[in-house]
């Protein structure tokens, strides 16, 4: 009976190590997450050069580490740029850190560790990655900033940047809400703002351009700017609350999404609260940005009125030839800038099969 | 005086699971090495310190929710309190980092200070008052931070924390062990241990022994706190940067790390090496997803998968259920005639 009870606890003990060991190998498993995904290719030719330069390449050694597959926007920016570099020859390893910026500073010390060709990183909190980035300065390893305006701490210690042009997007966003307001023939307007991750540069240059086109137009007035965090169900739940404060106040009449699922959360509330949407209805104007195919579909039915590109496969064809430039020995410079698109119902004939793949 | 009698059943399942922690550890420090060696390749120095690293950011969570555990309750504010530590640390930390740190853990205790008694005195669930913690808490670091990241202007500071010692070791992670062991040696040796355990294990008949159970209950939720911060004001200090809302990440990794650790969620069983422990073995774990470069969503499977495995085996009716299973095979067969004869 004892002997019984105590073969029970070690069983138990057994039981979890043998599952432990289980779930171990597993991590193991699935590893080689780079050749997971192909996005489809957009006509955006890379510059003549790089083909050249494809064979000084082969067998370097590039780590990413970037925001993970679960998001649309990043699995397709990020398999665009791996594939890319592939395709070249190159040795990617992809670290994924799910937007949290510990891991992110775990997975950027490991790289840097590692001391590859070359580190690109998409940084999930501008700031904490500032040391991480000095110390791969001092250990003498080249370092791409994507996406995103990096902190003020990183930019001495990067070899580049490489970036959407943020401002331009806010700019678009600014624009569209101004333009549909007046094509409803009104005059002005109270419009609302809701950001991805707040005190990120990315929202900051977006809001920035944003004011800037208000500024010119001051019968338009931002009543409130609130943080979405990149996602959708909290975007919906504050533009229910927005239009709920300011239903006695003159109401909402354009609201910014700064991803196109955040204004598609947006524009569910909108319909839960019994707002009237688009022009066709002079309803709520909505407008959105990144370039999402959800984006797209509400911009056909006219309930959004446009977006900004920031397409996930063009970004990523953006960056992966200037980075086989670098790895071939090529000088490029230390800020490479895509220009964006703006996108509405008269343009979506030249964005919008780009702009539906994510 | 104070310790509940367990029966020898108890007794040895206690000590099957007290040492399930070292075993797990060990079972993960030889997957580090074997897995990566199947794929071609090998963990170096860096990937050890790096997992030091992992470790020292979350360990002290782990340990702060820990203690609460082992008491019998469940601190969930234990992530906000680990958030504003940081943002206390980093905003009044440029010139002296030590007072940053001081501040963050001494405005955290105070608060822990308002839960304990909440709890103690009024009796209500820790479950509650602390989630109305954890959302407060969260609300005054986004006031705090002005709803966004704020930077660390020393980032000096950071980088000297992280610089390695010994090849694994780190200021930071020396700070952690340190922690630990001083903790461990409160729970371990001292009455005040001996009394934290049996008020988690059977808090009326603690009473009824005599054991002054409010006060320890409100110490236990202040050293919560204050553990949490102090975790958090190392890891601002070593991102450079403090972060409102880190999500349920380090939530998770601490829930994790005690249920690998052998502490009970019924309270009673537990301790500092036991939770050491749980925490290394999931750092481990997050160091070789990345040197493997596991997809996330892989790595989401085998971190949920292993919290739910280990939950199920540590359950104490586990095998009581099993045992009732059985018996009820057994005797099926010869009951089904009855119920056809009935029918």
């Amino acid at each position: 009976m004892r002997i019984s009870k105590t073969l029970q606890s070690k069983g138990r003990i057994a039981a979890v190590v043998a599952a432990f060991a289980v779930v171990g190998v597993a991590a193991g498993c699935g590893s080689d997450s780079s050749s997971s995904t192909t996005p489809a290719k957009v006509d955006t030719a890379a510059p003549a050069e790089t083909t050249a330069a494809v064979a000084d390449v082969k067998g370097k050694k590039v780590v990413l580490v970037s925001c993970f597959d679960q998001n649309p926007w990043c699995k397709i920016y990020n398999h665009t740029i791996i594939d890319g570099l592939k395709a070249a020859g190159v040795d990617v390893t992809y670290l994924e850190d799910g937007f949290d910026p510990n891991v992110q500073v775990q997975n950027l010390k490991q790289a840097i560790a590692a001391k590859p060709d070359a580190v690109l990183v998409v940084a999930s909190d501008d700031n904490s990655i500032v040391p991480a980035v000095t110390q791969a300065k001092a250990a003498g390893v080249p370092i791409f900033n994507l996406n995103g305006r990096a902190a003020d701490g990183s930019i001495p210690n990067l070899t580049s940047s490489i970036l959407a042009n943020q401002k331009q997007l806010g700019q678009y966003a600014a624009e569209n809400l101004i333009e549909g307001i007046k094509a409803e023939g009104k005059t002005g307007g109270n419009l609302i703002a809701i950001t991805g991750t707040a005190g990120t540069n990315t929202a900051k240059d977006r809001m920035e351009a944003f004011n800037e086109v208000l500024a010119k137009n001051p019968t338009f007035k931002l009543v409130a700017t609130e943080d979405g965090s990149w996602d959708q169900v909290k975007s919906a739940k504050i533009a229910q609350q927005l239009f709920a404060k300011y239903a006695n106040q003159g109401g909402i009449q354009g609201a910014y999404g700064m991803a196109d699922y955040m204004a598609a959360g947006i524009i569910q509330s909108a319909k839960q609260a019994n707002l009237p949407l688009g022009v066709k209805n002079k309803g709520l104007i909505v407008t959105g940005s990144n370039c999402f195919k959800v984006g797209i579909d509400a911009i056909k039915a006219g309930e959004q009125y446009g977006t900004a590109t920031q397409a996930p496969s063009v970004e990523g064809e953006f960056v992966f030839p200037l980075i086989i430039d670098f790895l071939a020995g090529k000088k490029i410079e230390a800020l490479n800038q895509k220009e964006e698109g703006r996108v509405t119902a008269d343009t979506l004939g030249e964005f919008g099969e780009v702009c539906s793949l994510a | 005086m104070t310790e509940v009698q367990q029966s020898p059943r108890q007794g040895r399942r206690a000590r099957a699971l007290g040492i399930m922690p070292v075993l797990l550890l060990v079972a993960m420090v030889v997957m580090f090495f074997v897995i990566p060696a199947l794929k071609g390749t090998s963990p170096t120095d860096f990937n050890v310190y790096n997992a030091f690293q992992d470790w020292s950011a979350l360990s002290l969570l782990a340990l702060a929710l820990g203690i609460t555990v082992i008491a019998g309750e469940f601190d969930l504010s234990v992530l906000a309190m680990y958030s504003l530590g940081a943002m206390v640390a980093v905003q009044t930390g440029t010139s002296s980092p030590v007072l940053g740190v001081v501040l963050a853990v001494a405005a955290a205790g105070l608060i822990g200070l308002v839960q304990g008694l909440i709890v103690a005195k009024l009796r209500i669930n820790s479950m509650t008052v602390t989630l109305g913690g954890y959302l407060t808490v969260l609300g005054l670091v986004n006031i705090i931070g002005g709803n966004a990241s704020v930077p660390y202007k020393n980032v000096n500071v950071g980088i000297s924390l992280d610089d390695p010692i010994l090849s694994f070791f780190s200021i930071r992670s020396l700070i952690t062990i340190a922690i630990f062991a001083i903790v461990f040696l409160v729970l371990r040796y001292t009455v005040l241990g001996r009394n934290l355990r049996a008020m988690g294990g059977e808090r009326r008949a603690t009473r009824i022994a005599g054991v002054r159970a409010d006060p320890l209950l409100v110490g236990c939720f202040v050293a919560s706190a204050m553990l949490a911060a102090l975790g958090g004001s190392l890891l601002g200090y070593s991102l450079a940067t403090a972060i409102p809302d880190l999500g349920f990440g380090p939530l998770i990794f601490a829930i994790t790390a005690v249920l690998l650790g052998g502490v009970a969620l019924a309270g009673g069983r537990g301790s500092a090496l036991g939770i050491a422990a749980g925490a290394f073995t999931l750092a481990l774990l997050n160091e070789l997803f990345g040197l493997m470069a596991t997809p996330d969503y892989i790595s989401d499977l085998i971190t949920g998968g292993l919290l739910f495995i280990v939950t199920i085996i540590s359950a104490p009716d586990l095998f009581g259920w099993w045992r009732s299973v059985r018996a009820a095979k057994v005797t099926t067969p010869e009951q089904e005639p009855v119920a056809l004869e009935k029918s």
